[in-house]
């Protein structure tokens, strides 16, 4: 085909008069060569034609004599039919609606913080054009918004409104407020209970107060301390460390690090409140870890007593190999036994269960759902086709990556000070108390901080699948 | 008797045909309903990890001086840590200017090396074999000359690493000279089917996405375990996918890692590739097909699907050969109905191989990727389903031809269209 | 010529019982309603039929005017290869209508990424 789009436009209109007039030719043909030519072939069908009921349909026709007229009818509008389907991608070719290529960002680049620094970024950029009403335009997300600049301390004059604000200095946002578009505070903010914001940005720390609902994001250039019972939208993130209390709700998070400290007014409110189903389905000796609040440090140069080597007790055939580094286990429900071992990636196919006390130098990937006891240490990754259980006091030194989702036990830490990892679990992540994650923490389902994680029984696993 | 004995043997191809062709059909049925309302499996690139792996991008070149520039500018221009990054673009016995444009890369950018080689046989096998000797990255990020990745695309692809089963990731292809004719805009459609739906689906379904062996990457010492590249096949992406699944190691598709490529803009250079490609996965078929069988660590499933995977560049010459068939009865006047239907069926997969799909695969692609008037292409594919069903069997033939006289194929380059 | 027609008319047949169940699997991972399919599949069959009349009688001609020899190719060319295309155009129409009014609804996207 030739590049040239007007080339192929008149290819496509050539061919078709071709088409017209090749009809118009078979039509203006006044002979038969049946007639004309003595064709045995043709003449033994001729015997063939002449029997029944298609003999008897073309000796009406020939007594007729018109239908020729009929096929000048019958002809175009075949060719019509037969052209018909390819005229609405001809029409296109033609029209060129929809010839871009996929738009690909070619800027993009992964960053926790994006709302806040593009949010902040279109301000500042543009405050400088603020008019007399103390105010200037500014698109986001595709629409152009008004922006008001005002005092922080008239905040409360600005309930309901419909543009985004820009405040300067401390604000001090009472209950009960809500604010539908974005608000921006150049200074620390505070917001009191029952707040509702679709977002916000503060350049210092910002205090959310329990039974607040974030509608999109939240951010601070410096810490965040979120009280119990708030619902943080789709992203909540911090330059330093983002504090969350009970019973709140996020799909992400950032903070260095992220941590669940939980007010112990509101622990009680919450055991009072669900203390009957919490007692009837949850292990006593978790609930007495959960009252405790002891940390468990991680000592490297510890070396619990009765280590032993997974692989001893595995079948050979149980067991490949798929590299110097890596084993494979892959029959039966796989248990690592108390205070094992491991140095190396181990992959399990099936379900597995890490006992307590367990050191992993390595990666963990399974296949099935992971459940690991207290105490367990992994220096890698852990990866899971379905969900992570992650008991109390538990040290993961890598990122945690579930295609179902992540339960993490009370005082355990994952990653370390300085670096970045990340929790990410598709269907939900629930964190219990004192927990410490160092960078990112994703879920699509939703994420919520609880009481008490318990074990992963199986209508928890049918609800993530 | 012979007569009978000889259209025995002919329904009976036509009814092997016509099972092998629903087989891919309800396949492609199948990815089709699980992309388009199926549960989604998540790719790698949400982790952030302070700690990624030293990468190495390898980008092959000869006579790529119409592309170069582009390419080399956005690949030195990647967010990635250069701390943890080295780019080698491979000059392989160009004649044109390719050289001195890595050259004055190289003077720019500390972490550019131009491997330059002049001597020895030429392709892209022998030219990366050379390098991931000396390449000091953990992972190799492979780019053809003519791509224009994103800044964020070496991180997204290296991030899938941090799983210790990963051998290899292939990202997306997306043609981006769409516009220049009726052959850019078919092929774009046959991506996005290829990629948006098939690789998709594969990966969700844990069976065998493949490594195209562009905008990808693969472990820098697996792949030396595993001998290299063969020189002698001419889809070495495709031989690497499977030496890697048979050894126990997985290959994800990452949808978001997204690149634009250019796609040939004339009928002529589209079946040099379409051959070359055929020719050299028929090659790997016959080298791999009883390993994928014996292979230990696949499940039935990912051997069933792999075998598919395999014998897809077949399926043209096979069809071919049921048309003459089909031709053949019909002279003898025992074509039946069954026979006939046959060939609706046959066409109704219509262009259901390579990376290509059937036409409601690329519908659901299509409606996936925000496109709207494009779809009303889609019957336009007839033409590229009888192009194919040329040159793809031309291929495959070629590909038996090598493997019974044990011929090596001559390395052949795809010719660049973008102007200067 | 018998046979061929006997041939050539089972074979519509056929198809035309077999397009409706092709767009109905085709049609399915369609986020579309179920009475717009059908309509469309309806549509689908109905141009079949008509187009298969109309094509048996332009063949029919074809073959006593000229030669019986354009048999086979009119068949294998111009029968079940041609009747995909107008099934294939009628799905792709009715995907870029499709495409145009989901393109208005964004929550339709939501669960990609």
């Amino acid at each position: 085909m030739a590049k040239n789009p007007k080339i192929q436009k008149e290819i496509i209109i050539c061919l078709f008069l071709f088409f017209c007039l090749f009809s118009c030719f078979l039509l203006a043909q006044d002979t038969r060569t049946a007639d004309n030519e003595t064709n045995p072939l043709y003449e033994a069908q001729d015997e063939v034609l002449y029997k029944g009921p298609i003999h008897d349909f073309f000796a009406r026709i020939d007594e007729r004599k018109d239908y020729r007229y009929l096929l000048a009818f019958i002809f175009p509008l075949f060719l019509i039919m037969a052209v018909l389907p390819f005229l609405p991608a001809i029409l296109e070719l033609v029209r060129k609606k929809d010839d871009q290529p996929l738009y690909v960002n070619m800027d993009y680049s992964k960053d926790p913080r994006y709302f806040d620094h593009s949010f902040r970024d279109k301000l500042l950029a543009n405050v400088k054009n603020v008019d007399q009403d103390r105010a200037f335009r500014v698109t986001l997300s595709k629409n152009e918004e008004v922006v008001e600049v005002c005092n922080a301390a008239n905040v409360d004059d600005y309930k309901f409104g419909k543009n985004v604000l820009f405040l300067e200095g401390n604000a001090d946002i009472t209950t009960n407020m809500k604010f539908l578009k974005e608000v921006y505070v150049t200074c620390t903010t505070k917001l009191h209970e029952n707040t509702i914001l679709r977002g916000i940005l503060s350049e210092n720390d910002l205090k959310i107060a329990p039974h607040s609902t974030i509608v999109r994001w939240a951010g601070s250039e410096a810490n965040i301390f979120v009280g119990y019972d708030c619902n943080l939208g789709v992203r909540c993130s911090c330059e330093k460390e983002l504090w969350i209390d009970l019973d709140c709700q996020f799909k992400s998070l950032y903070g260095h690090p992220i941590f669940t400290h939980y007010d112990e007014n509101a622990v009680l409110m919450k055991i009072n409140e669900d203390q009957k189903d919490e007692i009837e389905s949850e292990k006593d000796s978790f609930i007495t870890k959960e009252t405790n609040l002891t940390r468990i440090e991680f000592d490297e140069s510890s070396d619990p007593l009765a280590r032993q080597n997974i692989g001893e007790e595995e079948k050979e055939d149980e067991l490949r190999t798929i590299s110097d580094s890596c084993i494979v286990v892959r029959k039966g429900e796989s248990t690592i036994p108390l205070n094992s071992k491991i140095d190396k990636d181990i992959i399990i196919k099936t379900d597995a269960f890490i006992n307590r006390g367990t050191l992993i130098h390595g990666t963990i990937k399974c296949y099935g759902t992971l459940e690991m006891d207290d105490n367990v240490t992994v220096e890698g990754n852990i990866f899971a086709e379905k969900s992570i259980k992650i008991g109390a006091n538990c040290r993961i030194w890598g990122d945690v990556f579930s295609q179902g989702s992540v339960y993490i036990g009370a005082n355990t830490e994952i990653g370390s000070a300085g670096k970045d990892k990340s929790v990410i679990g598709k269907h939900k992540i629930r964190l219990c108390r004192n927990v410490k994650i160092h960078g990112y923490l994703l879920t699509e389902g939703g994420g919520k901080t609880v009481m008490s994680i318990g074990s992963i029984g199986k209508k928890e696993e049918k609800e993530d699948e | 008797m012979g007569m009978v004995i000889l259209v025995s043997i002919l329904r009976a191809y036509i009814l092997v045909m016509a099972a092998i062709l629903f087989t891919y059909t309800v396949r492609h049925f199948i990815f089709s309903i699980n992309r388009s309302v199926g549960e989604q499996k998540l790719y790698y690139q949400d982790i952030l990890d302070s700690d990624l792996p030293y990468v190495t991008v390898i980008v092959p070149m000869h006579n790529e001086e119409l592309v170069a520039e582009h390419s080399m500018e956005n690949i030195a221009n990647t967010n990635y840590p250069k701390d943890r990054l080295e780019i080698i673009p491979i000059e392989d016995h160009s004649e044109d200017a390719t050289l001195s444009i890595l050259e004055q890369y190289s003077e720019k950018y500390d972490n550019i090396h131009p491997y330059v080689r002049d001597t020895g046989a030429r392709g892209k096998p022998v030219g990366m074999n050379e390098v991931m000797e000396f390449a000091h990255g953990d992972i190799i990020i492979v780019f053809d000359a003519d791509y224009l990745p994103p800044k964020g695309i070496i991180r997204d692809i290296a991030i899938s690493f941090l799983d210790p089963e990963v051998g290899a990731v292939m990202g997306r292809v997306i043609p981006s000279n769409v516009s220049s004719n009726l052959l850019t805009k078919l092929l774009d459609i046959e991506r996005t089917g290829g990629y948006q739906i098939d690789q998709q689906a594969r990966y969700n379904l844990n069976l065998v996405p493949q490594y195209g062996g562009t905008v990808g990457g693969f472990r820098r010492q697996v792949a030396l375990d595993l001998g290299g590249f063969n020189p002698s096949i001419i889809t070495e992406d495709t031989e690497l996918t499977f030496k890697l699944y048979q050894q126990g190691w997985k290959v994800v598709y990452a949808n978001r890692a997204e690149c634009y490529e250019e796609a040939p803009e004339t009928w002529h250079v589209r079946s040099r590739q379409v051959t070359r490609w055929a020719r050299g996965h028929c090659q790997v078929f016959f080298k791999a097909f009883f390993g994928m069988i014996k292979s230990n660590y696949l499940k039935p499933i990912e051997k069933i699907d792999g075998i598919l995977l395999l014998s897809i560049y077949f399926i043209p010459l096979i069809m071919l050969v049921g048309l003459f068939v089909s031709l053949a009865l019909f002279f003898l006047g025992k074509m039946n109905l069954f026979t006939s239907v046959f060939i609706f069926i046959l066409v109704a997969s219509y262009s259901s191989f390579g990376n290509a799909a059937p036409f409601f695969q690329m519908g659901s692609g299509i409606l996936l990727d925000g496109g709207h008037m494009r779809a009303r292409l889609l019957p336009m594919l007839l033409f590229s389903f009888t192009f194919y069903l040329w040159f793809i069997s031309k291929g495959a033939f070629l590909a038996i031809i090598d493997t019974i006289f044990k011929r090596v194929p001559e390395w052949q380059k795809t010719q660049r269209f973008r102007k200067k | 010529m018998l046979d061929y027609i006997d041939l050539y008319m089972k074979t519509l047949v056929s198809i035309w019982l077999l397009i409706p169940w092709v767009l109905l699997t085709a049609f399915l991972p369609l986020p579309a309603k179920f009475w717009n399919k059908l309509i469309f599949i309806l549509l689908a069959d109905l141009y079949g039929i008509i187009f298969g009349c109309i094509r048996y009688i332009v063949y029919i001609f074809i073959f006593r005017e000229f030669s019986y020899i354009f048999m086979a190719p009119v068949f294998f060319m111009l029968v079940p290869f041609f009747d995909f295309v107008f099934v294939v155009a009628f799905y792709s129409v009715f995907v870029s209508n499709l495409a145009l009014k989901l393109k208005k609804d964004d929550s339709k996207w939501g669960w990609l990424y």
